[in-house]
């Protein structure tokens, strides 16, 4: 009854979308727009300030790298919207039965699966490919026989040479893992019933955030790429008690490294630890002892803090002039902070709030265990990356980098941010037709 | 037993790889689903799951939420801060140069001295220690300190260790903590050891994060000379007083700095603002000039000198050139040192004597007495008091001083003696200017038709103005004459005659021109006296009286000179000027400053015959200002003695005696006036003004010379002896002291305009002659 209710809430204006999409959840869609708003806003901010000659739109053979980037940015935005529509228009039952041989590829979990690993695995046999020269600071090279794109010493980027597009593989396996283990959960959800289908599933789960950890030194990524498909697993097992078991135990794993991390780093000097790993955690518990691997997080925390209610003005902060690294990427919402104040912080939150919402709730409305997967992979993927970035930047966390989604520049965390969210459209609309 | 085990093991391996492999090709939809909902519907768990985690999510957001608020409400000023000490660290102010002050003939008279800051940069030397890991790199800067400046290693060890991320603190400190910059011989040897021990080879450790920054400070190598001209300037390097303060945005440049910002690859790039320095003044007074003019006015204050008070209260000069207003000389004395304008002290401008009126003067002001008291008195173990006259019962009270209100006279005190020394007589000070006056009134007379030259009058002595009697300075008469020997006489009751016949109307309209207006001079602190003076509702028949020969209103010293210089220079009224040009670091003029005829004040004719009234003032047999004739020359001019008001009418013995003169008489070069106000001698009604005659003469004798202006007049053998004292008349006497460098030369001149006086001197005793026959 109570899900009944509820469905009729949300139900929504009889629309004809500009795809003739019917039924989807327009405040999923203009907030993300609105999102992407404050991302232009922002990442403009955060790389136009060098002093000289004022900036025009219009200069278009002296762009300034603030005006690549942007111009970068919104085509990036206007691709993912186009993309966002594209899967939400999509009626995968109808496809089904009208071509079913394209069907059958889509819906099988092993082409997901393989593409993801493969980048990495693509990535860790360049390597050893043509040149390694550059890319250790904070400037980007090219090596790899072209194909990779080395920066702070990570292999983050594929570059494809001819069309010089380069694209962070991180989060296209993000948003093709969510659709793999949704897959494979509907066709076998049961096997998570009993312990060995759960080791069998973080065991698949862990293959792929294995990789990006090895292949491309990226911690962060790979912690919320076994997040997602942890939580999708919590919400889809059958039997709570193991699900439970296994989680308290990977807690307990986690607190174990953790500790050890600590008390065996504790005490050196600080350029003696090893990993950065160590580095960071002691950071983070003892800012004032280790003033060097602490200094990013200080500064961004200055830089909320200094903003004050109302903050600086956009454009004005000081703190993204040399002294915030980062500031159009991990540490953006430390810049909106500055330059809007606490206002601008909470209504940050308070938007992904809703669309976290949105979702939410479509993610409790649809009876379709894919369908329902794939929204809650989609929410914790949000949720995961919204809550360790804002907690990162203002010490609740230790500093690791993950961008704000939708907010922070990059173009394929916008890209694949949309691509996940049309999925969500999609779901949402089914429940709409049902109706 | 240990096969049964391994069996088992084996079977649940066997199991397990079984279970695993159908789940997976099940899971990868190999074999047919082992769908979910269809067996064994579970949705409704999995809502209620999804609700827990959004739960979780929720409070998630929420501890965020309370984070950044946190952050923002109870960090934000501290961080605020933060953010912009860090920004200081990459702007650095590069200092920039103040112009200088030139005289004349190009002597310096302000200019600056370049010193150093000392900035110590703990990050430089925390960052370098840790690279190398050593601490030893922190020892050797602070060793470095502690040798070369004497800083305590101890402390700069601690502030290193304390601040590792400051890169920028000031350390050169004087004992209040204020930041001070040190002379470059002081920094020297520290810089030169910073630089042999980064040398290559150099046996000790490299000294880092020491940084210098450079500071100008301003330095007057003449000490007191034209002090209250200049003013100085204060520790904001902010002129005050005098040039420094009038031509302030002149004078300062503009800071430079050099700032740090990323460019387009994200590398830290420089830039930097050079420095603007300010313009120079080149000024129309000659230093040599006004060195004569603070020797004599320092001679005669010393000769007037007592133990109870100072030889005069103030003394102004003033010399300004006839046909331009440029001034040549101002000086008001007390001087002070401009190097240490804070030194100034009471007991060194003030007697005793002084001091306790000036303080019984505020303590009434404070409300600690209601009476009038003339001393504090000071007794050992007791607190100092006050007796002051209750005028009920005739009686004196004793009133007790507690420390605080001492300290807070004493603080009065102190402020308003520098007040009084560090404006300028000259222009900030009013005074009634007596007999002066005459000359004005005069002039406003003879050009305005109402008096014409044969008007006379006969003095008895004294003479009744409703109900005030004026007396003249003559107690039995000085009998009067025609308006000529009227003025030669200095005859109050026949102005107040002629001051009824020019009347209230014509009185009024040609004195807005002399008194209660600026007269625009380029220095600060000028006054107008504007409401000291008569206007059309108090300008009564006494007042007019009065005024008539300068008494019952205020001028300053710069209105009189300028009124009288228009008044025998043909009625020009010049503004007067200090600064003569101003040019740039490199000499170039930015701007010329020319002279400016501001009204015209009398006809051609007035001027003719108060030029000549005022020789026969210095002349005249009965002329007043005989005394301030210099040798060898003719002059023109007229005495002054004025009472000073002060609460309750004219002050008993307090005299402000002046002298307004100008020479040579004949075709007139320079105007000087002679200011000297309440001279410490008995007898100041009527000896008192020979004071600024004598002065005048003083001034004249050697400042003539020095101008080349030629000698006219024979001179008696006693001048000539007088004359060869001063080294002024023979080339043989070579001057050692420092004030006659500039006098050598005139020396010279000296001689050679004498020996065209020999062969002249013949005809100028003629023309004396003739003058005289003039007179008779």
């Amino acid at each position: 009854m109570r899900e009944r209710n509820s469905r009729k809430k949300q139900n929504m204006p009889e629309k004809v979308g500009a795809f003739s999409v019917k039924g989807i959840d327009l405040s999923i869609v203009f907030i993300s727009i609105f999102l992407s708003i404050f991302c232009l806003v922002f990442v403009y901010s955060a790389l136009a300030f060098e002093p000289g000659e004022s900036k025009s739109f219009l200069k278009f053979f002296t762009l300034e790298s603030s005006d690549r980037t942007l111009i970068k940015t919104i085509g990036y935005i206007i691709a993912g919207l186009f993309g966002m529509f594209v899967l939400a228009w999509v009626n995968f039952k109808e496809m089904k039965v009208k071509m079913p041989a394209l069907y059958g590829v889509i819906s099988n979990p092993v082409i997901y699966y393989v593409i993801s690993c493969g980048m990495f695995l693509f990535i860790e046999i360049m390597k050893h490919v043509g040149t390694d020269a550059g890319g250790e600071g904070e400037k980007a090279a090219i090596v790899g026989a072209g194909f990779l794109l080395k920066a702070n010493g990570a292999y983050r980027w594929i570059h494809i040479p001819k069309l010089g597009i380069s694209f962070q593989p991180s989060e296209v396996s993000k948003f093709l893992l969510i659709v793999c283990f949704s897959i494979m959960i509907f066709n076998a959800g049961m096997c998570l019933k009993h312990k060995r289908g759960i080791i069998l599933y973080l065991l698949l789960a862990a293959i792929p955030s294995f990789l990006i950890l090895h292949c491309s030194s990226d911690l962060s990524s790979s912690i919320v790429v076994f997040g997602i498909l942890f939580v999708m697993m919590l919400v889809a097992g059958p039997d709570v008690k193991n699900t439970g078991a296994i989680l308290l135990v990977l807690i307990a794993l986690a607190l174990l490294a953790f500790g050890i991390l600590v008390l065996m780093n504790r005490g050196k000097e600080e350029g003696d630890i090893h990993p950065y790993q160590a580095k960071r955690i002691l950071a983070w518990l003892y800012p004032d002892e280790y003033p060097a691997s602490a200094d990013q997080t200080n500064q961004a925390m200055y830089a909320i803090g200094s903003g004050g209610l109302f903050g600086e003005g956009i454009g004005n902060s000081m703190q993204k002039i040399k002294k915030l690294p980062e500031a159009q990427n991990d540490m953006i919402f430390a810049l909106i902070c500055e330059e809007l104040g606490l206002f601008g912080g909470l209504l940050v939150i308070a938007l992904y709030f809703v669309l976290i919402f949105r979702m939410y709730m479509i993610a409790i409305n649809t009876d379709n265990l894919f369908d329902r997967m794939v929204v809650v992979g989609v929410i914790s993927h949000v949720a995961l990356q919204v809550v360790i970035n804002v907690g990162v930047v203002t010490r609740i966390f230790p500093n690791t980098g993950l961008p704000l989604p939708l907010i922070s520049s990059g173009g394929s965390s916008i890209l694949f941010m949309y691509l996940e969210l049309g999925l969500v459209l999609n779901v949402g609309k089914s429940i709409e037709r049902r109706q | 037993m240990f096969n049964e085990i391994s069996n088992k093991l084996l079977d649940f391996l066997k199991e397990t790889i079984q279970y695993c492999s159908v789940s997976f090709l099940r899971m990868i939809g190999a074999r047919e689903a082992d769908k979910y909902g269809n067996k064994d519907n579970k949705s409704n768990q999995q809502v209620a799951l999804i609700r827990v985690l959004f739960g979780i999510l929720i409070v998630a957001f929420i501890v965020i939420i309370f984070r950044v608020s946190y952050l923002v409400v109870f960090k934000g000023e501290e961080f605020k801060r933060t953010v912009y000490s860090q920004r200081q660290a990459s702007d650095t102010v590069i200092a920039c140069q103040r112009g200088s002050i030139y005289d004349a003939k190009g002597t310096v008279l302000a200019s600056n001295e370049k010193k150093y800051i000392v900035v110590l940069d703990a990050k430089q030397v925390t960052d370098y220690s840790r690279q190398m890991g050593k601490s030893a790199y922190i020892d050797a800067t602070a060793e470095a300190l502690n040798q070369y400046l004497g800083y305590n290693a101890e402390e700069i060890k601690n502030f290193i260790n304390n601040n590792p991320n400051d890169a920028y603190e000031r350390i050169s400190k004087d004992e209040n903590g204020k930041v001070i910059a040190l002379d470059a011989e002081t920094v020297q040897p520290l810089k030169d050891a910073i630089a042999h021990s980064k040398e290559k080879g150099a046996k000790e450790l490299a000294i880092y994060g020491i940084q210098f920054e450079d500071s100008y400070s301003r330095v007057y190598p003449n000490n007191t000379l034209a002090c209250d001209l200049i003013g100085y300037v204060n520790d904001g390097d902010e002129g005050m007083y005098g040039l420094e303060q009038y031509y302030e945005d002149t004078l300062k440049g503009v800071n430079g700095r050099s700032f740090g910002y990323i460019n387009d690859y994200t590398n830290l790039e420089k830039q930097i603002v050079p420095a603007q320095n300010g313009n120079s003044l080149i000024l129309n007074v000659d230093a040599s000039i006004q060195r004569i003019v603070e020797r004599k006015i320092v001679e005669v204050n010393d000769s007037m000198d007592t133990e109870d008070r100072p030889g005069s209260y103030n003394t102004g000069v003033i010399i300004m050139e006839c046909d331009t207003g440029n001034i040549l000389c101002m000086a008001g004395y007390p001087f002070y040192d401009l190097n240490d304008p804070r030194a100034v002290t009471i007991d060194k401008y003030y007697s005793q004597k002084q001091v306790n009126e000036i303080m019984s003067k505020f303590a009434k002001e404070e409300g600690y007495i209601n009476g009038i008291s003339s001393n504090i008195f000071f007794e050992e173990g007791s607190d100092p008091y006050l007796k002051v006259l209750n005028e009920e019962t005739g009686k004196d009270e004793v009133v007790m001083l507690t420390r605080e209100q001492l300290d807070k006279l004493d603080n009065d005190l102190s402020g308003y003696v520098r007040d009084g020394v560090w404006k300028n007589f000259c222009i900030s000070d009013t005074y009634e200017p007596g007999s002066v006056a005459k000359t004005i009134t005069t002039a406003i007379g003879l050009d305005s038709g109402k008096l014409v030259p044969s008007d006379s009058f006969y003095c008895t002595g004294v003479i009744d103005v409703l109900d005030r009697h004026i007396h003249c300075s003559h107690k039995w008469g000085c009998e009067g004459g025609d308006l000529r020997m009227c003025l030669v006489k200095s005859c109050n009751p026949a102005y107040t005659q002629f001051g009824k016949k020019i009347g209230k109307k014509t009185f009024l309209e040609y004195s807005k021109d002399f008194y209660g207006v600026k007269t625009g001079i380029d220095l600060t602190g000028e006054v107008s006296a504007e409401g000291l003076i008569f206007n059309e509702k108090t300008l009564n028949t006494v007042e007019l009286a009065t005024a008539s020969f300068g008494q019952g209103f205020n001028a300053t010293m710069i209105q009189m000179i300028c009124g009288f210089n228009s008044l025998i220079n043909g009625g020009s009224y010049y503004e007067p000027h200090v600064v003569n040009r101003i040019v740039d670091e490199n000499g170039c003029v930015v701007s010329n400053v020319e002279p400016k005829i501001l009204k015209q004040t009398v006809s051609e004719t007035t001027s003719d015959k108060l030029r000549d009234y005022c020789i026969g003032v210095v002349e005249e047999e009965s002329g007043t200002g005989k005394k301030a004739r210099p040798a060898g020359y003719r002059i023109g001019g007229k005495t002054g003695t004025a009472q000073i008001s002060g609460v309750g009418g004219y002050q008993e013995g307090q005299y402000v005696v002046s002298f307004m003169s100008f020479a040579p008489a004949d075709d007139p070069k320079i105007v000087m006036y002679v200011v000297i106000d309440r001279p410490n001698i008995p007898d100041q009604s009527s000896g008192a003004v020979n004071q600024a005659c004598l002065l005048t003469r003083e001034i004249y004798t050697e400042v003539l010379p020095y101008l080349n202006i030629p000698m006219t007049e024979t001179i008696s053998e006693k001048e000539q002896e007088e004359l060869l004292e001063k080294g002024i008349y023979t080339s043989n006497i070579v001057p050692d002291e420092d004030e006659y460098t500039g006098d050598i030369i005139e020396g010279g001149d000296g001689e050679n305009s004498n020996a065209e006086n020999n062969n002249t001197e013949n005809t100028n005793t003629e023309n004396k002659d003739k003058t005289n026959k003039k007179e008779n």
